[in-house]
């Protein structure tokens, strides 16, 4: 009979990074709009699930890692946030063929949709940009955040409609 | 089928051939599908796990030297709470001593941002703005060095202050350019007043007022642009004297200028590109009647009267 179930063993750890660190990042990253503090949240988070790997079975290391990601960042964010939340980076050499009055349309359109998706709920925001972005399924957005698959799909046809309303306006 | 069953499908990629026919005719297609067009521009960098990994693995071995000295629990329960006592007293601290917050911006590159009513201020680059956010309703002033477009949200007086000038808003949108000596306001929307140490000037949509060292060089109608042009990426100036134009392409490109032996005199009307240094160079200095150098870095140019 095994003896240890929990997560002290490193190879089972090592699986479980692999498993889900990118998605967590993706997830705080849509959440809270900063690569770094994203970044370094998963960094504490799995240091965190290491220091406490005794108390932590392998099926609830997920639920462990978001939990102590979300604190992390809540303490962390407090000060710091920005609004927008999102960085545009968009580079000159896409533009050769337009006028600048077109480019600077484009740039106000996406400057809006920074706000709207920064206006937000989290849930809202990182449920539509997990799906739409990162073309993650239905079910495997449903997985990570805890919820059925049917209330991940009414919060993204919920979103669409409320960012198609913020950009009606002008 | 049900507008919201279409758009469901449409989210699935589960739609008929018939059902997108369908789905073309829905109201907000072309919204939507813009929506959806856009997002991509707010991916999230890229996450390499390997990289993350190894970046854990050096973080727990420190853990486990560190180990060694592990405070007792008491230590820790009694640290918690002095840190919570100190945090109690800088909340008592903040709210008695009712200093005002002042937001201060540097712009490194082109940014835009918000102030506190939304207004949207684009900023140039070398520019540093501020404004006081606690203050902000009562008193809607912004301190300008350098260039920015403003878009003003229409209500309580809007000011910006440079140390040229102040510039009054009526509600709109305007270019206020402070640099130095070079101090040009151009309003696009609406009405903005200019006041310097002994001038006194409105303008109205379409109108541009230049001073130069204090002095009004120029106050004049221009052909009308919805926004300034270094906002899509090219500078442009009427009849500015040579020097600020140096300036602005030192600006643009990080550059460091000489033009020891230019006759700045010299004005310049034209525009340069911003993702361009060749070309840039070229649109200043063929009109002028310069010649130019660069240095292998791309750093640093000389201009040279052609006569020399």
């Amino acid at each position: 009979m095994a003896n240890t179930e929990n997560v002290c063993d490193q190879y089972k750890f090592n699986e479980i990074f692999k498993k889900n660190s990118k998605s967590l990042y993706q997830y705080l990253f849509y959440k809270y709009g900063n690569e770094e503090f994203a970044k370094d949240a998963v960094q504490n988070s799995f240091l965190k699930l290491w220091e406490n790997c005794k108390e932590v079975m392998p099926e609830k290391a997920g639920g462990f890692l978001y939990r102590v990601a979300n604190n992390h960042l809540l303490n962390t964010l407090k000060k710091k946030k920005s609004f927008p939340l999102f960085e545009i980076k968009t580079t000159s050499k896409q533009h050769d063929h337009e006028t600048p009055q077109f480019i600077l349309e484009e740039k106000e359109y996406l400057e809006k949709l920074n706000i709207a998706l920064s206006e937000l709920s989290e849930d809202h925001r990182t449920t539509f940009l997990l799906c739409r972005v990162e073309g993650k399924k239905h079910q495997e957005i449903a997985d990570l955040l805890g919820i059925s698959k049917k209330a991940v799909e009414k919060r993204i046809y919920k979103t669409l409609k409320i960012l198609r309303e913020k950009l009606k306006e002008i | 089928m049900d507008k919201e069953e279409l758009v469901n499908k449409w989210l699935a990629n589960e739609l008929s051939e018939s059902e997108k026919l369908e789905f073309q005719e829905h109201p907000d297609y072309e919204d939507l599908l813009k929506i959806d067009r856009s997002l991509h521009w707010f991916k999230a960098p890229d996450f390499d796990i390997n990289e993350e990994s190894k970046k854990l693995a050096e973080k727990k071995n420190k853990g486990r030297v560190i180990g060694l000295f592990q405070t007792s629990n008491l230590l820790k329960v009694a640290a918690s709470v002095i840190v919570a006592m100190i945090i109690g007293l800088a909340i008592f601290i903040k709210n008695y001593t009712d200093k005002p917050e002042t937001n201060t911006l540097y712009s490194h590159n082109k940014t835009v941002t918000y102030l506190p009513d939304s207004s949207m201020v684009r900023i140039n680059k070398g520019t540093e703005i501020s404004y006081s956010t606690s203050r902000w309703e009562e008193d809607r002033k912004v301190n300008l060095t350098g260039e920015a477009f403003f878009k003003v949200k229409k209500g309580s007086r809007f000011d910006v202050e440079t140390n040229n000038g102040i510039v009054t808003v009526l509600g709109t949108e305007f270019n206020v350019n402070s640099r130095d000596s070079f101090f040009v306001v151009e309003c696009y929307e609406g009405r903005v007043r200019v006041n310097t140490a002994d001038q006194n000037i409105e303008l109205s949509k379409g109108q541009i007022v230049k001073f130069i060292n204090g002095q009004l060089d120029v106050k004049m109608s221009s052909t009308l642009q919805q926004a300034p042009l270094w906002v899509s990426g090219e500078s442009d100036f009427e009849k500015t004297p040579c020097k600020f134009v140096f300036h602005e392409l030192e600006r643009q490109f990080d550059l460091s200028l000489s033009y020891e032996t230019v006759n700045l005199g010299k004005r310049f009307t034209g525009s340069f590109p911003h993702d361009d240094l060749e070309v840039a160079l070229k649109a200043v200095s063929i009109p002028l009647g310069l010649r130019y150098e660069i240095d292998e870095t791309q750093k640093s140019v000389v201009f040279f009267d052609k006569e020399d």
